[in-house]
């Protein structure tokens, strides 16, 4: 009987070290960064870099719904591409960058149409940066500056100011690569 | 001085610079206007048009891959590269840069057609299999026959930009040249500003030293003046005074009888004599220091009834030569002033002794004096004698200008007795004034200000 029990109790401190040096030698992104939920419509954004919480081999994916989740934000603002003053809805981009751990200070923008810009990651904290997937209700598509465009509430800038925030404005949206 | 710089022509000069300056700020104020969005805007139109034109060769490219190799990748990228090149018209047409694309040429119309192409060809593209050369053939055929239109819109729209970037370039020298000049006139106009200050500033210095120059020579002058008046009184006094001292010596015998009754007459003629000739040396003294302003007052609190009592003893016996009775009318309430006891004595002789001479046998002088309700002491002389008209008054007050005949036809004294008293009472702050009825008589009033009473004390 004494023996019996003793060759469980080491049995059980074996499958214990197995298990914990299984974990302490598993695949690096179980140990470094922690798992995002992964896209089940379609991927309509990329985002890669220096992130701790991924979803794919070089970054995290997003489809529509992931954003939704993130929550999104609500402004009017005038742009020169659009009539009026149009209301334009989307994620916070310093909400995306926090979700998925972004460590950089500057992001490189990719469109649909190869068309990219630099923006610095300050731009995010200090402004209501988002990425608009609806205007006036109305969904974007990638015929009409969507599915994802960066929207600046321009009207608060004037000049020269204003004419640098222009160029940031990517519409058609596909990537944004951390640095 | 502000006016004054008004008035020296300065105006126009200021006027030019403030138009200057005004339109130097004006046309700054364009040229911010023009440099802030028009370059940028010029730029934008241009990338738009060239996008167009370079997502078309894209799709041009994907549809012969999707036809030929045809699968999944290719047609994704196809859809894709259609999306894209879809949404670049509305890019073009529409916004803040629209408006100037659809004004170039016929760009307008060439790229609306454009989207009936695609919106027509859609289903077909995005349906194309690989393979099916015929319906390739037809779609790349529709857009290479749009491939030089579209080409040649979009080199008509860099053109017509850069015709727009010379135009905005042009207006911005003549925005230049016009700021410079409109510099170039404020510095002018304001140095020839500061120039004419400064000129004007040494006029001024230069006046103004002059005028201390003169203002210096005329106060030497005064000075020397007051020296020699002094001088005089000195020099023509003490001869006289001795001429008088020792007449009236002998005229009172103190050494010793005269002898001769003729010399006796003879040393009170040289007495009387000696003492009108101190009496006229003493107004034309006085009338030379009023003159040079060298007159001072020696002030004392006088009871005027005591100095007008002294004046009448010494015209007493010329009014009894003259046959005119003399009276005296103090008020009792007059108070006591404060001034000069030998002026104020002297113009009361004065005003009485032209009473005397200008009033005939069997007439009045009356001297009165009264405090009336105002606070002004009067001082009057009143008598009943020729009087004088306007023009007889206005020539008596004069300097130089002397009444004929007394009385007696003669012409007696200097004349200054009059203008005398005048400026005496005016050192006091006092005013002389005569009113006259020629044939019924003739009234002086001196009026003293209220300042002059000496307050009464307490004890009194």
């Amino acid at each position: 009987m004494q023996i019996h029990t003793r060759n469980h109790a080491c049995a059980a401190i074996l499958v214990g070290a197995l298990f914990a040096a299984g974990l302490a030698l598993g695949p690096d992104r179980v140990a470094a960064t922690t798992d995002l939920e992964r896209p089940e419509g379609e991927v309509i954004l990329t985002v890669t870099g220096n992130l701790t919480r991924k979803n794919a081999p070089d970054g995290a994916e997003f489809d529509m719904s992931m954003l939704e989740r993130l929550g999104t934000t609500t402004f009017k603002t005038s742009t020169p591409w659009t009539e009026g003053k149009p209301e334009f809805r989307g994620v916070l981009l310093r909400d995306l960058l926090a979700h998925v751990g972004a460590q950089g200070s500057m992001v490189k923008a990719l469109a649909l149409n190869d068309y990219s810009f630099d923006i610095q990651v300050d731009d995010f904290h200090r402004f209501p940066v988002i990425l608009a997937s609806e205007v006036d209700g109305r969904a974007l598509t990638a015929r009409d500056k969507g599915p994802l465009w960066i929207v600046y509430p321009l009207d608060d800038f004037s000049g020269r100011e204003k004419q640098a925030i222009e160029l940031r404005m990517v519409w058609q949206l596909v990537t944004l690569q951390v640095r | 001085m502000f006016s004054q710089w008004l008035r020296g022509g300065y105006l126009p000069l200021l006027i030019v610079i403030l138009l200057f300056t005004g339109s130097l700020g004006f046309s700054f104020r364009n040229m911010l206007k023009h440099e802030g969005a028009s370059q940028i805007e010029l730029t934008h139109l241009l990338w738009a048009a060239t996008q167009l034109e370079v997502e078309h060769l894209r799709f041009v490219a994907a549809l012969d891959r999707m036809a030929i190799d045809g699968g999944a990748a290719n047609r994704r990228e196809l859809k894709r590269r259609f999306d894209v090149l879809w949404s670049r018209p509305s890019v073009l047409l529409e916004g803040e840069g629209g408006a100037a694309f659809r004004a170039i040429d016929d760009n307008e119309a060439l790229v609306r057609n454009y989207q009936g192409l695609l919106r027509a060809l859609e289903p077909e593209i995005l349906g194309l299999q690989p393979g099916d050369m015929k319906t390739y053939r037809r779609i790349r055929d529709r857009f290479d026959a749009t491939s030089l239109p579209l080409h040649n819109a979009v080199r008509a729209t860099f053109h017509a930009t850069d015709k727009e970037r010379v135009f905005r370039g042009r207006d911005l020298d003549d925005s230049y040249v016009f700021m410079a000049t409109a510099l170039v006139g404020v510095v002018i106009s304001g140095g020839l500003l500061i120039v004419l200050l400064l000129f004007g500033m040494r006029r001024a210095n230069r006046a103004e030293a002059e005028s201390l120059k003169a203002r210096h020579q005329a106060e030497a002058a005064s000075r020397a003046k007051g020296e020699f008046l002094a001088g005089m009184s000195h020099e023509l006094r003490t001869p006289l005074n001795a001429i008088i001292g020792f007449a009236e010596v002998i005229r009172n015998q103190t050494f010793g009888p005269i002898g001769n009754q003729r010399y006796a007459e003879y040393i009170e003629d040289i007495y009387h004599s000696g003492g009108h000739l101190l009496d006229v040396i003493g107004d034309i003294l006085d009338t030379a220091k009023i003159e040079a302003g060298e007159l001072d007052l020696d002030e004392e609190n006088l009871d005027i009834d005591e100095v007008l009592n002294g004046v009448m003893r010494i015209a007493q016996p010329r009014a009894a030569v003259g046959k005119v009775s003399l009276g005296i009318d103090i008020s009792e309430n007059f108070p006591q002033l404060r001034g000069d006891r030998r002026l104020i004595h002297q113009i009361v002789l004065n005003l009485v002794a032209n009473a005397i001479k200008f009033t005939p046998e069997g007439g009045r002088v009356t001297v009165e004096t009264e405090l009336p309700r105002d606070g002004r002491p009067h001082i009057r002389v009143r008598d009943t004698g020729l009087g004088m008209t306007e023009v007889e008054i206005e020539k008596a007050l004069s300097p130089y200008g002397q009444i004929d005949s007394g009385t007696k036809g003669e012409r007696e004294g200097t004349g200054l007795g009059l203008p005398l008293s005048r400026s005496f009472a005016e050192l006091h702050g006092a005013e002389l004034m005569i009113t006259s009825v020629p044939g019924s008589g003739t009234l002086v009033t001196v009026v003293f200000p209220a300042e002059r009473i000496v307050a009464r004390s307490a004890a009194a």
